[in-house]
């Protein structure tokens, strides 16, 4: 009697269990087919081809692995925790290192956002991505510009994750807390960008 | 040279048994699960570590915002103060590791860092109706580093949910709740969010 109540239990969990599963589950994520993965089909060919050339150099140069990838749909989810999600689920950068960018964009939802892996938060700091997407980003898709948007993106990455922002990068990490290295590095960042 | 080599070898059988015992002893033993509770213990520790460190940063972040808004709307008083408040009510629950295994002080600080996250939303809300507030760099910078903060809460946060599911699960089923009575019996099922802190504090940026 004792050992019927054990399985039952036993069965309960199981099916608790699955339960809990399935909507994990039922996530799907495209495929990493290679450094730009343009699963809304909104990129052009000749984009795709540029960017991932650009981007296999820069992996060269540094070791940052930066992807582009634009999705169909959010599936309901918040476009920050999509994002992570599929950061995680890619495994992108070095595990060591966690020296990966994400560019999602996801058209449908009108969505777009940078993810950026731990490692390189002092590089790409949220202050940095918020600027890229707010000044170079959101106008380009607004105007329905995605290949341009990718591009000027995979830029601006580039910029901040290489030389062309060592300075700003620096102040940044010295003086995280003070009120003029910020005003300074934004001010810089945009400038960096004209 | 090899008349040596044939001498010591059967001297040497006995010995080399012994520790292979040991080891298959070990590997029947840990394929069993006997480390499973206090491994899942430690995992969801780090957890939490990272959910307490991420609400840290948040808190560091808010003197200089709030300062930063002040200059630009001071008449929002009210505002101010009732951040500035709410967050030294946050940072009076010390959060200590052992914080998630008494539900009670678990509750207080879920509550206080809630409350946190309210006055915030009112302070940026305020905040929009500064035009020079709004285009002040110092500003957006803070807002930027706060809504990402924000994010990193809501994964540290979903991540601690998860790794407590697989502990309090392990706790609760078989084989883990022999083992549990055997060795661990003051293993305790961790605490768990109970409000959901997903409301989004800034609306998302469409294009």
């Amino acid at each position: 009697m004792r050992a019927l109540q054990h399985l039952r239990l036993a069965a309960l969990a199981l099916v608790a269990m699955l339960a809990l599963a399935l909507p994990a589950a039922a996530q799907t994520f495209p495929t990493l087919s290679g450094r730009v993965v343009d699963d809304a089909r909104v990129l052009s060919a000749e984009t795709r081809e540029a960017l991932t050339a650009r981007l296999a150099a820069l992996e060269a140069r540094n070791s940052d692995q930066v992807v582009v990838a634009t999705v169909r749909s959010l599936e309901g989810h918040t476009i920050e925790d999509y994002a992570n999600r599929l950061f995680r689920r890619w495994g992108l950068g070095q595990a060591a290192k966690n020296n990966g960018v994400l560019l999602l964009i996801a058209p449908n939802d009108r969505r777009v956002r940078i993810e950026v892996g731990y490692g390189l938060e002092g590089m790409l700091p949220d202050a940095v991505a918020k600027l890229i997407i707010e000044n170079d980003l959101i106008p380009a898709l607004r105007a329905g510009r995605f290949d341009r948007a990718a591009s000027v993106g995979v830029d601006d990455i580039t910029r901040a994750l290489t030389g062309g922002a060592a300075d700003w990068q620096q102040r940044t990490r010295a003086a995280p807390q003070t009120a003029n290295a910020h005003t300074q590095d934004l001010r810089e960042a945009g400038e960096h960008r004209r | 040279m090899s008349l040596s080599f044939v001498a010591a070898a059967p001297r040497r059988r006995f010995p080399i048994i012994a520790p292979t015992l040991v080891v298959l002893l070990g590997l029947l033993v840990s394929g069993c699960g006997i480390n499973r509770i206090p491994t899942y213990e430690e995992q969801a520790k780090a957890k939490w570590a990272e959910v307490e460190n991420q609400y840290q940063r948040r808190s560091d972040l808010i003197p200089n915002l709030v300062e930063t808004v002040k200059g630009y709307a001071r008449q929002e008083r009210e505002v101010l103060e009732a951040v500035t408040a709410a967050r030294s009510r946050a940072t009076s629950i010390q959060a200590t590791p052992d914080l998630i295994n008494n539900p009670d002080a678990f509750k207080k600080f879920q509550d206080a860092q809630l409350a946190l996250t309210g006055a915030l939303s009112r302070l940026l809300a305020v905040s929009e109706r500064y035009p020079d507030l709004k285009s002040n760099q110092n500003f957006i910078a803070l807002q930027a580093q706060l809504e990402g903060t924000e994010n990193r809460i809501a994964v540290a946060r979903r991540d601690y949910i998860e790794a407590v599911r697989i502990y309090n699960t392990e706790l609760k089923t078989y084989p883990g709740i022999w083992w549990a009575k055997l060795l661990y019996a003051n293993n305790k099922p961790m605490a768990e969010f109970t409000v959901a802190e997903d409301v989004r504090r800034t609306p998302q940026v469409k294009f």
